[in-house]
């Protein structure tokens, strides 16, 4: 124990080990994993993303941060291929080597909020409903599966889930509940993540009703610290079409911003 | 009491008028402009950076999906996205000098005339080594088309040589039918080191069955990564047969063993690329785990090693 707390200390030259405190299905390819690692738990602000490393692969797989809890933090992930595969197997007090935190999270503002996620989507903006709840602030969180998950660090209260299959309270797709949440709860600021169509729908809602978005992209990517450029993509800043790297510059940015 | 304190080697090597520190070099396109790496190594540790391949006027690159990774190694076709010469020079170089990091800046044109005047920026502004791409598969004119007739590449490298008089490296591609006659090509032009190899060229390809037809997406680029370590290896041991300049060798390494192969097939120093991506500490550790290999071989500096070596001189 004595060497991993010396190697998390410093991370010149080493990197940072985390421990698997838990690795459990949500649903049938959704996992939450919690890991113990306090450099990346006292550092990490929603939004912002930690970079695994999966045996057998060359490239590390980001995954946004979905809470914090003391030293202790938190992801969500679908398996989608070799990586969250490896990750899916892990056990309790296997050790993870991770980089992180990375990006630029979310601008917390104290307005009337709205979060959106849908699927594992639901990861920064769980972690941003949590520091809202910390700082007083009143939002509404709406979030999207195709069927019913059971996430219990999600808020109790001003939390709907809508649900393809219909196994929650709201059926069908967060695209239909836009602007019916919006009528109704009137926020101020919208924060969103999610395939790339949700937030699309989300920004086009804000931009109707003229109220702030903020998005959280993805990107395939190869380093997650803005030298690669494997996740340029294009934004308007001042009236001019400029390059921005997600994992870099982003992954949040102001919605209205983004060329999609 | 006994001396228990042992001196470390001696990781310096020479490549042209570059004394470096460390045989340990970062391979353009991998470690930005140095500062982004800060936090995970001690950057004068480092034998040199390599900048980002840096154009004339800067370049916006190639559209997504831009890197795909494959079975031992990842394929990228960024397409040298960079704020151009100028930017760098506003921008960049001033942090890499305060910083006091040994730099090489990794220069890309579409034509002779461009190489020439980006050398000739690169001394106007006392920029002391420069590597010649002439190897990118990412873009639709220049690099690669200079790098693969030698008539062509020794036109181009002399042409440079003329407008700049410090460490001059050219960096070769895999992706040729003639490697010795380039290599000795380059070294007749003036260049003071050969770096090989730049990425391979490949794709990656999906394929699926959609009503009957097959339809696919692919991401054509470099390929990097361990998987290409054999054909650096190859492509080296040939090449230095036949020159007498310094060769840094690169493709794939990832560990300190590696880095003994890669000298010994010929190579005076390495870079390191893709690693980075994955492991953004592994030039610190790559230095300390090379100097504990040597110690332990009781080899007190990495000249002789390299002196030993399978070379013509």
């Amino acid at each position: 124990m004595q060497e991993i707390k010396e190697m998390n200390s410093k991370t010149i030259g080493k990197p940072l080990l985390a421990e698997v405190i838990s690795n459990k299905s949500l649903a049938d390819d959704i996992f939450q994993i919690t890991l113990n690692c306090e450099d990346i738990a006292k550092k990490a602000l929603p939004g912002q993303f930690v970079s695994i490393l999966c045996k057998g692969l060359i490239l590390r797989r980001p995954f946004s941060i979905a809470n914090v809890d003391d030293n202790n933090f938190q992801v969500i992930y679908k398996i989608k291929g070799k990586g969250t595969e490896f990750i899916s197997e892990i056990k309790q007090g296997d050790f993870l080597n991770i980089v992180g935190p990375f990006g630029n999270g979310f601008n917390v503002s104290d307005k009337n909020t709205l979060l959106v996620g849908a699927g594992v989507g639901i990861a920064p903006v769980m972690f941003l409903s949590k520091v809202l709840e910390k700082n007083k602030i009143p939002f509404t969180l709406l979030a999207g599966f195709q069927k019913s998950l059971n996430i219990s660090e999600l808020p109790d209260d001003n939390c709907y889930m809508v649900t393809e299959d219909g196994s929650s309270d709201l059926k069908g797709r967060i695209n239909d509940y836009l602007d019916g949440f919006i009528e109704k709860y009137k926020p101020e600021k919208i924060y969103a993540c999610g395939p790339e169509i949700v937030l699309k729908y989300t920004v086009e809602a804000a931009k109707k009703y003229n109220i702030e978005s903020e998005v959280a992209l993805e990107r395939e990517f190869a380093c997650g610290i803005g030298v690669c450029m494997g996740c340029s993509i294009k934004v308007f800043e001042n009236n001019k079409e400029v390059n921005r790297r997600i994992c870099k510059d982003g992954p949040v940015f102001n919605g209205r911003s983004v060329i999609w | 009491m006994v001396n228990t304190i042992t001196k470390k080697p001696d990781l310096s090597v020479n490549i042209g008028k570059l004394k470096l520190k460390s045989p340990i070099i970062t391979a353009s396109g991998t470690y930005g402009y140095a500062d982004e790496y800060e936090e995970y190594v001690n950057l004068q540790d480092i034998g040199a950076i390599i900048t980002k391949g840096i154009t004339l006027k800067p370049r916006e690159g190639n559209p997504q999906p831009r890197i795909k990774e494959v079975l031992g190694g990842m394929i990228n076709c960024i397409g040298l996205e960079n704020l151009g010469i100028e930017g760098f020079i506003k921008h960049k170089l001033p942090v890499l000098t305060e910083k006091n990091i040994t730099f090489i800046v990794n220069i890309a044109g579409s034509s002779i005339k461009e190489y020439v005047e980006l050398a000739r920026i690169c001394a106007d502004n006392g920029i002391y080594a420069i590597e010649l791409n002439l190897s990118c598969p990412n873009v639709k004119s220049g690099c690669i088309e200079f790098g693969k007739d030698k008539d062509t590449l020794y036109e181009l490298v002399s042409n440079v040589r003329e407008n700049f008089d410090k460490t001059l490296i050219v960096k070769l591609s895999s992706n040729v039918s003639n490697p010795t006659e380039l290599a000795v090509n380059a070294e007749k032009a003036g260049v003071d080191a050969i770096s090989a190899i730049n990425t391979v060229k490949a794709m990656s390809v999906n394929a699926k069955i959609n009503n009957k037809k097959l339809n696919f997406s692919y991401v054509k680029g470099g390929m990097s990564g361990p998987a290409i370590k054999p054909i650096a290896l190859g492509f080296i041991h040939e090449i230095s047969q036949a020159v007498n300049i310094p060769i840094i060798g690169m493709g794939g390494i990832s560990n300190a063993a590696d880095i003994l192969e890669f000298i010994a097939v010929g190579s005076t120093a390495v870079q390191i690329g893709t690693s980075n991506f994955t492991h953004p500490y592994i030039c610190q550790q790559l230095k300390e785990d090379l100097e504990e290999i040597l110690l332990n071989n009781g080899v007190d500096n990495l000249q002789g090693l390299i002196n030993g070596s399978e070379r013509k001189n």
